[in-house]
């Protein structure tokens, strides 16, 4: 069986168990998501490189020191280390990032979604999508978490509140307001969101 | 007897518990129905890591 078809669980075990190629194809299998979910919140390309590199740093350091429990939810591990990180470099540099979404740049050319398309539908597209990055970086801070930790996370209402220090009732209340926000915000700006 | 005041308030916790699972279901269906279709949209846009830096990353923790 191919390592691209064994699951994470299995990878994991592989990985720990000396085979070095085996994490090659987890961090292959989930940077985008990752890094998605980083780039989002510090907006900036170079930063986000810089906490994903030590977010893989720190996940293959404690694969091998054995410190992972294995619950079977691989990159919900993997999101809360880059949520920690993230955390902690605003921590340190004591603000609120204050890049705009024009300091990193989507690649939307080379999107296999869109292979097909015309110049001028890409070009839609990509108005969209700028407009749908406007929309979750309106969003207040303790919102946006709560939405990204769900989506790229995997992550449950109890795990959130657990993994941002606040009760379930509080993670609730923040992703109802995430949504009564969102819903706003795509009436407001007339979004269509399934263009294409 | 039961006081009216403490029956006041046990009905209307039970009225607030009965609404809060309500609106988890609300919750997850708005999810779905909004969530999901904004980060369809965020994955077409393909954002990516700069090539290369992956193997930066096997190669420096390979001697960890």
């Amino acid at each position: 069986m191919k390592l691209q078809q064994l699951s994470d669980q299995d990878l994991v075990k592989r990985f720990i168990h000396g085979d070095q190629t085996s994490i090659e194809v987890l961090i292959n299998r989930h940077k985008n998501k990752v890094f998605t979910y980083i780039i989002l919140i510090v907006k900036n390309q170079s930063l986000a490189e810089d906490i994903f590199q030590d977010t893989f740093i720190k996940v293959i350091k404690s694969l091998k020191e054995g410190k992972y429990k294995d619950n079977g939810k691989f990159v919900s591990w993997v999101i809360r280390i880059a949520h920690n990180l993230t955390i902690d470099h605003f921590r340190k540099e004591k603000q609120i990032n204050t890049y705009s979404n024009e300091d990193y740049e989507a690649d939307i050319f080379n999107s296999k979604k869109l292979a097909e398309s015309t110049v001028e539908d890409i070009m839609v597209e990509s108005q969209i999508i700028k407009e749908v990055r406007l929309l979750i970086d309106e969003l207040p801070e303790d919102q946006k978490q709560v939405i990204l930790l769900r989506h790229y996370g995997g992550l449950s209402f109890k795990e959130i509140a657990e993994q941002t220090d606040v009760s379930i009732n509080t993670a609730l209340g923040r992703m109802r307001y995430a949504l009564i926000n969102l819903r706003k915000l795509i009436e407001q700006k007339n979004l269509s969101l399934t263009k294409i | 007897m039961v006081n009216v005041s403490t029956l006041v308030y046990v009905l209307e916790n039970i009225e607030g518990k009965e609404e809060e699972l309500t609106n988890l279901e609300e919750l997850l269906g708005e999810e779905e129905a909004y969530v999901k279709k904004i980060f369809d949209k965020l994955d077409d846009s393909n954002l990516q890591v700069s090539p290369g830096l992956v193997e930066h990353i096997l190669k420096t923790t390979s001697t960890i």
